[in-house]
């Protein structure tokens, strides 16, 4: 039966399901949503989504949307093993700090900016916005300082949820310059993600380009 | 030995880790970080988190903040069962998402609006802010529809987490009348969560009384 993944490649957030469900070897029937067209809107998507956002994910009976719990359902379900997102409790408890880090510290210090661009084209962000989102890419330099990927040794579904986020904010202008430890870990990322060129390259370019024109 | 709970009660997502360990039955032993005289910036915490946000556990060798991460924690790692956080990945998946709503869209948005009013920074929200803040209580009360808990028949972390945004949302006075899901489900967490008043009752009183003080020139909760 087909899982169902309404997606916009400019969205990291479809992309890091992508990915995840590329590392398992699912298959998703991907169904292309224009948010920027107000396609989410269409009541029949409002019918499956009241929040209208994307991704959305249908397994069966289950939809889901929120892109993180999209992945971790992505490979408790139908993992081989579960080294993307590891049973032990210690470890998972790692690996989910960080996926509330991207969304609750690091995604938000910049989606605020972003929207509020979106919102209203005479805004420009305040220093103590800007400051906000480089403190944020501080916490995360200093938390990749002592393993090789997000949560440990190995490559998890973090990684591949801020790969997706960071790839759009390099491709619209950041410069990782001062964060040698992000810089590494993203080189590492383009490298050694299963399918990161296929899947997300043309999609963070995409963001990057969308992010210059409001912010830039 | 129990495990170290830096801890401040007016903030929600300490409540939310307080509620499930009195749940799960677990002894912590509670460090006070008091955010209202900044303990969270001293060195001996920082040394501890240096994201330096409450709550924050160390257990063992394992330090961890983000309160999801650690509700979920700690039912994986001491849950006599795994009722309050089913592996079942269907089930499971349906609690996360309302752990991640309640990060970047209930609690988010109520703490992006009402943190600066507290802080002196703003004196008001615009209308578009309160219609963000009644979207999103409109979408919990449509998730909320048919259901006795937020997932399931009975409590699990997603609970935890969702009561204490709304009970302190609560206290600004928006007004809830039209969500009779959300009202019938915050009396049933009152009735039914494991010492709910001893882990709720004052702190609320300390920031309702906070919130009255800031928001005495606010005058934008209105249902539109």
């Amino acid at each position: 039966m087909l899982i169902d993944l309404y997606y916009m490649p400019i969205s990291p957030y479809c992309r890091s399901v992508q990915l995840t469900a590329h590392s398992l070897g699912v298959e998703l029937n991907i169904l292309h949503l224009d948010l920027l067209k107000n396609e989410h809107l269409q009541p029949e998507f409002l019918a499956l989504n009241p929040q209208h956002t994307v991704p959305t994910f249908i397994d069966g009976d289950l939809v889901l949307w929120e892109s993180r719990a999209i992945c971790c359902y992505l490979v408790s379900a139908y993992g081989k093993d579960d080294s993307l997102y590891p049973k032990e409790p210690k470890k998972r408890a790692f690996v989910d700090r960080m996926l509330y880090f991207e969304m609750g510290t690091l995604g938000v210090s910049f989606s605020n900016m972003l929207f509020a661009s979106m919102a209203d084209e005479s805004y420009s962000p305040t220093s103590s916005e800007i400051d906000k989102f480089h403190k944020a890419l501080g916490y995360l330099e200093m938390f990749l300082k002592d393993h090789k990927w997000a949560a440990g040794s190995q490559l998890t579904v973090a990684d591949l949820v801020l790969v997706a986020t960071i790839s759009g904010y390099v491709k619209g202008g950041l410069s990782l310059e001062k964060y040698p430890c992000i810089l590494k870990w993203f080189k590492q990322c383009e490298e050694e993600i299963p399918g990161y060129k296929l899947l997300n390259e043309k999609g963070a370019e995409e963001a990057g380009t969308f992010y210059k024109q409001k912010l830039p | 030995m129990p495990m170290d709970l830096y801890y401040d009660p007016i903030s929600p997502p300490c409540r939310a880790v307080m509620l499930t360990c009195r749940a799960l039955g677990l002894a912590v032993n509670v460090k006070k970080i008091s955010l209202s005289t900044q303990d969270q910036k001293k060195p001996e915490f920082l040394a501890i988190n240096p994201q330096h946000t409450v709550p924050t556990i160390k257990d063992g060798d394992l330090r961890i903040w983000e309160s999801r991460a650690i509700t979920t924690y700690l039912v994986n790692q001491y849950g006599k069962d795994d009722s309050y956080y089913p592996k079942d990945p269907k089930i499971r998946a349906k609690i996360d998402h309302l752990l991640y709503f309640d990060i970047g869209t209930l609690f988010g948005r109520f703490s992006e609006i009402v943190y600066p009013v507290m802080r002196g920074e703003v004196k008001e929200i615009t209308p578009v802010k309160l219609n963000s803040i009644y979207e999103t209580l409109g979408w919990l009360e449509g998730f909320l529809e048919g259901q006795k808990w937020a997932v399931g028949n009975h409590i699990t972390v997603a609970d935890f987490s969702l009561i204490t945004s709304i009970q302190t949302l609560e206290l600004t006075k928006v007004n809830f009348k039209n969500y009779k899901n959300i009202l019938k489900w915050k009396e049933n967490c009152q009735k039914e969560m494991k010492d709910y008043d001893d882990v709720c009752s004052e702190p609320l009183t300390v920031i309702g009384k906070l919130i009255q003080e800031k928001f005495s020139h606010v005058n934008l909760w209105k249902l539109t």
